[in-house]
């Protein structure tokens, strides 16, 4: 009889041959099921993030929250899309080699199609916070304007013609998207009317014109009546932005 | 591994299926809250001139010629008379109720901007404004209710009860009665004036005066007066 260890050292080759292919078998599973594993994360991440913008869209027009705080979070979550937008579908080195097969294919592709429409609604998501920016300065400008005051004396007649006139100066100033140039112009031109209303009386009041006080009085009534135009202008351009939002919106998140 | 995995992709699923009924639900808002954030509508919808203290060489001069029984100076703008009438048990103060009406008429953010004055005479106006109480409204016409202002043929009929408490859906949504007022004189006159209803235009935007405000914003915002789009008469064939 043969002990054991005769029993291998004469068959040495062959066990090691099979000892082999089991270590073979089992880096190859291992490697097969580690693929699996990264492949399915690969998927998982970009649904995840997909929907981690959605939520976090949703969640930065949370009624609690002040204006400034939600376009500050619009503002994170357009800049986080934009910086993730290339890297957001690179497929782990450990499998980049397994890209030709169908599935993995199809998931890649359907990463990019995902991508691409987070990646569109982040950009008009931008573009009405940008608007939403300009609409709050020139807001500013004719809240402080306009004032609190609803009985002037002849001494705050000439403070006023300053005021609208700054205020003026402020609008022209004003740095502002493309969307919102024509309602910038617009107010520009309502502004100008106020002021030169002011004008009109201030001077009429020097001259003791009664009749020019009387006419200076109706345009000054009408010029505050159409500052109404501004409101009107600025909803008419932000519906038109909205609807793009709310259509980008629906194409990543809803109509998937 | 593949119990993890199956973990994963069951949290996933279940979040965008969260998402797809949830989310559809509140998409349809994303657009209407994200226009909700505008401030330049709401600041410049409704601004009044401030009020002029009329100063000491007018006052004397206009003293002087009223001494003098010289009228004083208007302007000459094509003028809309307009009668008024109370109908049933009247609570309110007609004379107040007289008083803002015609300061809405010829408000300058108002139907003003058609041209048009519009000035109340004794009697034989080219309409007739009634003050009227809600159990007399259906007497106008059958289309009238006993909830709401009505226009009927040449009678333009605020509703009592309306007049002086708006409706609940108006003061819910945080409206002023002084704008409802407003609102509830332009928007019958507006239909005698040759208007029908109008549907809000978009979510954020202020409301055109003839649509139905009294019952739902529809998402817009409150306006109590006539849009740039609603200053027509074909009443007053003003095109």
């Amino acid at each position: 009889m043969k002990s054991i260890h005769e029993t291998i050292r004469s068959r040495r080759p062959l066990v090691i041959i099979v000892s082999a292919i089991i270590g073979a078998a089992v880096i190859v599973a291992g490697y097969t099921l580690l693929s699996n594993r990264l492949w399915s994360d690969y998927q998982t991440s970009y649904e995840t993030w997909s929907e981690d913008a959605r939520i976090k869209a949703e969640e930065a027009l949370a009624p609690q929250l002040a204006r400034a705080d939600r376009l500050s979070q619009f503002k994170a979550l357009t800049t986080s899309i934009e910086n993730k937008k290339d890297s957001r579908c690179t497929v782990n080195g450990l499998i980049a080699w397994q890209q030709f097969m169908a599935d993995n294919k199809k998931r890649q592709e359907e990463c990019r199609r995902v991508a691409d429409e987070v990646v569109a609604f982040g950009r008009q998501l931008q573009s009405a916070v940008s608007y939403l920016e300009d609409d709050q300065e020139i807001t500013i400008i004719l809240t402080d304007a306009i004032g609190s005051s609803d009985k002037l004396s002849q001494k705050q007649w000439v403070e006023q013609v300053a005021t609208w006139g700054s205020a003026s100066k402020s609008i022209a100033a004003a740095d502002v998207v493309a969307e919102f140039t024509e309602v910038k112009t617009l107010a520009s031109k309502r502004v100008a009317t106020v002021e030169a209303a002011w004008k009109k009386i201030v001077a009429a009041d020097k001259a003791k014109d009664e009749s020019k006080y009387v006419d200076g009085e109706k345009d000054l009534t009408q010029a505050y009546a159409a500052l109404k135009d501004i409101s009107e202008e600025s909803a008419d351009h932000f519906k038109v932005i909205a609807s793009k939002v709310q259509t980008a919106y629906d194409k990543a998140f809803i109509n998937q | 591994m593949c119990l993890a995995c199956s973990a994963k992709y069951m949290s996933v699923g279940l979040g965008l299926l969260v998402a797809t009924t949830t989310g559809g639900a509140s998409s349809a808002l994303f657009s209407e809250k994200l226009a909700a954030m505008q401030t330049l509508p709401k600041t410049t919808q409704s601004v009044d001139a401030p009020e002029l203290v009329v100063p000491g060489w007018l006052k004397q001069k206009r003293a002087e010629a009223a001494a003098k029984g010289q009228p004083s100076q208007t302007s000459s703008v094509r003028t809309v008379t307009y009668d008024v009438m109370t109908k049933g048990k009247i609570t309110a103060s007609v004379a107040e109720f007289r008083s803002l009406a015609n300061a809405t008429l010829n408000d300058g953010r108002g139907w003003s901007r058609l041209g048009v004055s519009f000035k109340e005479v004794a009697s034989g106006g080219m309409f007739t404004l009634v003050l009227s109480s809600s159990d007399q409204m259906t007497s106008f016409s059958p289309g009238c209710g006993t909830e709401y202002s009505c226009r009927a043929g040449r009678y333009v009929i605020i509703n009592q009860d309306r007049w002086l408490g708006a409706t609940p859906s108006w003061n819910n949504a945080g409206g002023s009665l002084r704008d409802y007022r407003h609102m509830v004189v332009n928007h019958e006159t507006g239909h005698w004036l040759g208007h029908d209803h109008q549907q809000c235009g978009g979510a954020g935007q202020p409301a055109p005066v003839m649509q139905q405000q009294s019952i739902n914003l529809a998402g817009c915002t409150f306006n109590p007066w006539p849009t740039k789009g609603e200053l027509w008469s074909t009443q007053l064939g003003i095109r």
